[in-house]
């Protein structure tokens, strides 16, 4: 029997050894602390007990006992594990040697029970007679881990008995033998897994989040949190005033960052936070709107160069600086401009006071301001307004917001920060055990009953954005991913006890909801939403559900108003042929909301290449030109329309005329002219032989050419003698007369001789006589004091009246 | 004398006992890629001696620092804490090429001055070392760490106890892009 024996006890150790191997290697492990005090079960003899956790070679004894020997080891001290740490592993360090070459001496923990020292059904390890044995005659340093992630271990060896000391260790021996040991360095140690780090939380109770960051950063390939956290200033909590009163000395070499942490960094006093190549921010990157609002130009703060405000129509504005010269969207400072959320508003640029100075000092300056009093003026806020989007982030007191000072003639006091990002930074996690609790992120709540778990797992809670799965259904607020791990990071699901789910709506807007349809909704994949039974408390604003498992979560109604308006254009004028007008226009922007719903809230327009204005009354057209007016309306639910657009023109100059010989029709024409385009000729006999030569363009501006019209054989005559412009009086003439007179070859029919002659009151003006046979043109005209003067020109001339502003003139 | 039922015996017993160890020890290797999945910003390594290896995915660097202090990570910084005693390590952002220009850009804007500067190179890392004497009255050591374009990592401490540890820490960061 002695091989085999010998044999087992190699195999143990190697079996031992791998142990040790494998649970030394992975766990994240304490300083390994001694026994502060040794006590005995009152058995004598014990010797040298105060030694037993020495670390030089002093030894502590027990001589001999008949039975149920029992050394006591205690009072660690402080492990130093951090809050919130769920503890894996107890390792056992001992070092000593015992007289039992057969036999063994065993150790054990156990929690500290009254009145009995030791509580037998929190030992640890959980089989203390065959873990661990202490049989060597010469000192050796034996090592045992054991895991208190399972069973009663795990609330037997909780954070708090740990840091409270509240646990016990023995060496033992319960054989009716005498025995004696030496024990020395009696150590432990945990492994133990760190709380997830302490994430940023949007505040609870306050404002909705509502803004991203203003540049496409996940174009970069960026998270949220990698971009957002890629600051290059931070907000100074401790003083946030620069350039607008004198900081004092006293802070003025640090800065207080969101999280509480005073540091020497880049820079004390600073309002906002800046991005620049840290953040991939780079020169002449599009610099897009945090949110949608109505935006404005403003150059005249010399320090912050181009600067666009944003005011968010919520108790919110957002500035963003140094815009590079000529980017900003909006050209024209005072303009107002609604934008919507991640809208172009400039270019990353250097403009105003930079470091370095010029491109190399490009960046994005982001401030969040509030208009504290809320009368609708950010100007009276424009410094105690001053917020961090990040929030307050630190447990202590926010010194920006309890700091005093005075500016404008008025004692102020700074202001409260709030998490007003639209998404988290990390979420919030914490760990849950067998014993339950409560979860809380926001306005979301999570109640664990005990045993909703059989071990430790790590619940995290992430604020997520608005989700609408149909037109009509819309979360009411942001949503929540809530997600459980256990300790081998595999994701939980179901629990084996429902939990509760409260989600407040305190501070939720419902009056665009039925709140008759409030229910909690949950969601494996973001996508497909199932409803949860819900109770609905009115009086304290929460809803309740009662699940066991985790999902997307959100509290969703029906919207009262999902359908978008509908907004004409309704443009007066005195109007010709399809939006052509000869007056000035007056364009109204008539929007209209479905049935039921909660009305408009703004109609926006955007005329011609200008910027995007509120449409607020009647504009007006007097100029001429051409124009578009594109428009949209929004109502109180936030359904957008989408742009339709109108475009009309204004011509308010009445056509000229021109009459000719047509030497194809061998006609008179008469041919309109207008600056728009053509205009229409119409001819119409008038009383007493007169005709009426009218022309009108595409806008309903005439002129009218009175006179007589006779065609005979080959000859013609058209004779003016008023003109007529729109409604205006008539213009009279002196007489004039257009003679034609043409003869044509007999045989071809061409045009062998042409006479056009133009008089007034009968005198002759212009001759022009053309013969196909020379294919010259003989011009005769009258010249005051020198007669008629004669000219010869190649090829045929056509002589044309035209009208001008109430004359008629004459070319060739 | 063991028979040769005995022997047969043994062996089975060895094998069995060999099989359990390797299929633990598989166990734990597999135990260890699944601690990593847990979503952890931060981690700590122990190796043989006081000091442990400290990394944050957030700031991208890695840091050896003694046992002794419990470490805090508040994503955009990380506090070493000893006792009611801490050094602080942060991360800012800047356009400035060259460390010296944006040491001379902070003691402009926070109107402060360091003193004693002493340029080092640790890890083929630009770092510049010095003392401020804070308003508050702490005389703060400080390592100011240029690794990389664009960013500035700041190791400090005000607490004289702790200047060693600050030493070490500086000496072991590493960035971790």
């Amino acid at each position: 029997m002695r091989l085999p024996a010998k044999a087992l006890f190699c195999w143990t150790i190697v079996i031992l050894v791998f142990f040790a191997l494998a649970h030394s290697v992975f766990a994240e492990t304490t300083l390994y602390r001694g026994a502060g005090t040794i006590t005995t079960d009152g058995n004598t003899p014990y010797t040298n007990l105060s030694n037993c956790s020495a670390t030089d070679d002093a030894t502590c004894d027990h001589v001999s006992a008949p039975l149920f020997a029992n050394l006591y080891f205690r009072d660690f001290g402080d492990f130093g594990i951090p809050d919130g740490s769920t503890i894996t592993y107890l390792k056992i360090r001992v070092t000593g040697k015992a007289n039992l070459p057969a036999q063994a001496l065993f150790t054990g923990a156990s929690i500290i029970g009254s009145p009995i020292l030791f509580a037998s059904n929190c030992q640890a390890p959980s089989d203390l007679w065959t873990m661990f044995a202490l049989n060597s005659p010469v000192i050796s340093t034996y090592n045992v881990t054991t895991p208190l992630t399972v069973g009663t271990l795990a609330a037997c060896f909780s954070l708090a008995n740990i840091k409270s000391n509240n646990f016990i260790f023995r060496v033992n021996y319960s054989k009716s033998v005498a025995w004696s040991a030496s024990i020395d360095n009696f150590e432990i140690a945990f492994d133990y897994i760190p709380a997830a780090t302490p994430t940023p939380t949007p505040t609870p109770a306050g404002p909705e989040p509502f803004l991203d960051l203003p540049w496409d950063y996940e174009a970069q390939g960026q998270t949220f949190s990698e971009a957002a956290l890629s600051i290059k200033s931070f907000f100074d909590h401790e003083y946030p005033l620069l350039g607008n009163l004198i900081e004092p000395d006293t802070v003025s070499d640090t800065l207080v960052k969101y999280n509480g942490t005073k540091t020497g960094d880049f820079y004390s006093s600073h309002n906002g936070y800046d991005y620049a190549k840290l953040a991939k921010v780079n020169l002449g990157d599009d610099v897009l709107s945090a949110a949608a609002g109505t935006a404005e130009l403003i150059t005249s703060c010399g320090a912050c160069g181009n600067m666009i405000v944003i005011d968010h129509e919520n108790g919110y504005q957002t500035k963003y600086m140094h815009l590079l010269d000529g980017s900003p969207s909006i050209s024209t400072p005072g303009v107002k401009v609604h934008v919507n959320a991640h809208q172009k508003i400039g270019e990353v640029g250097f403009s105003g006071h930079v470091e370095p100075e010029g491109p190399e000092g490009a960046h994005i300056h982001f401030g969040v301001y509030q208009d504290k009093n809320d009368d609708g003026n950010m100007g009276d806020n424009v410094l105690d307004g001053l917020t961090d989007p990040f929030g307050w982030q630190s447990e202590g007191p926010d010194p920006w917001e309890n700091y005093s000072f005075f500016y404008g003639g008025i004692q102020r006091s700074g202001n409260k920060s709030y998490y007003l990002w639209k998404k988290s930074l990390g979420g919030t996690s914490s760990n849950l055990t067998s014993s339950g609790g409560n979860f809380s992120a926001g306005r979301y709540s999570i109640d664990f009953p005990s045993d909703a778990v059989s071990q430790s797992a790590t619940i995290e809670l992430t604020p997520e954005p608005i989700v609408a799965p149909s037109a009509n259904l819309s979360s009411v607020g942001s949503t929540l991913l809530a997600t459980a791990k256990d300790l081998l990071g595999n994701i939980i699901t179901n629990f084996p006890e429902p939990f509760t789910l409260t989600i407040y709506f305190s501070n939720i807007d419902l009056s665009r909801y039925n709140t008759s349809t409030l229910s909690i909704y949950s969601s494996q994949d973001g996508e497909v939403w199932n409803q949860e039974l819900t109770d609905i408390d009115f009086i304290n604003n929460k809803a309740t559900t009662t699940i066991a498992h985790f999902t997307h979560f959100a509290l969703m109604a029906e919207r009262l108003d999902a359908l978008v308006p509908t907004t004409t254009a309704i443009l007066s004028g005195e109007q010709g042929i399809t939006n052509w007008f000869k007056s000035d226009v007056s364009a109204s922007l008539s929007a209209q909301d479905n049935d039921g719903g909660l009305g408009i809230d703004y109609t926006m327009y955007k005329l011609n290449d200008e910027d995007w204005q509120q449409y607020l009354n009647p504009l007006l057209f007097s100029d001429e030109g051409h124009y578009k007016i594109e428009f949209y309306s929004v109502d109180n639910d936030e359904n957008m329309e989408d742009v339709k657009s109108v475009e009309f023109d204004i011509d308010k100059t009445p056509p000229e005329a021109e009459i000719k010989f047509n030497v194809d029709t061998l006609d008179v024409d008469i041919i309109g002219h207008d600056s728009s385009g053509s205009a229409e000729v119409n001819v119409s006999n008038l009383p007493r032989k007169k005709n009426s030569i009218k022309v009108t363009d595409q806008a309903g501006n005439t002129l009218e050419l009175i006179g007589k019209e006779k065609e005979r054989g080959h000859n013609a005559k058209v004779v003016i003698e008023s003109l007529k412009y729109n409604q205006d009086d008539s213009i009279d003439i002196d007489p004039a007369r257009l003679l034609i007179n043409y003869n044509l070859d007999n045989a071809t029919l061409d045009l062998r001789k042409l006479t056009q002659t133009f008089e007034i009151r009968g005198e002759l003006k212009i001759k022009l006589i053309y013969s196909a046979k020379t294919d010259k043109t003989q011009v005769i005209t009258k010249v005051k004091g020198q007669g008629k003067v004669k000219e010869e020109l190649s090829g045929i001339r056509i002589l044309k009246l035209t009208t001008e502003n109430g004359t008629l003139n004459y070319s060739y | 004398m063991a028979t040769k039922n005995q022997k047969n015996k043994l062996l089975y017993l060895g094998f069995i006992a060999v099989a359990i160890a390797i299929a633990f020890f598989v166990f734990k290797i597999t135990n260890k890629t699944d601690l990593s999945l847990f979503n952890r910003n931060d981690s700590q390594s122990s190796d043989k001696s006081t000091n442990q290896i400290y990394t944050s995915k957030t700031l991208r660097i890695s840091v050896g620092v003694s046992k002794e202090f419990q470490i805090e990570d508040k994503l955009i910084d990380v506090i070493f804490k000893k006792g009611n005693e801490e050094i602080i390590l942060s991360r800012i952002g800047t356009n400035f090429t060259t460390i010296e220009e944006y040491l001379d850009n902070l003691e402009n804007k926070n109107k402060t001055k360091i003193n004693d500067k002493e340029t080092l190179n640790y890890n083929s890392y630009k770092i510049i070392s010095g003392y401020i004497n804070r308003r508050d009255g702490n005389n703060e050591k400080v390592y100011f760490i240029y690794p990389d374009q664009w960013v500035v990592y700041t190791i400090s401490t005000t607490y004289p106890n702790l200047y060693d540890y600050l030493d070490k820490i500086a000496r072991s960061f590493r960035y971790t892009p």
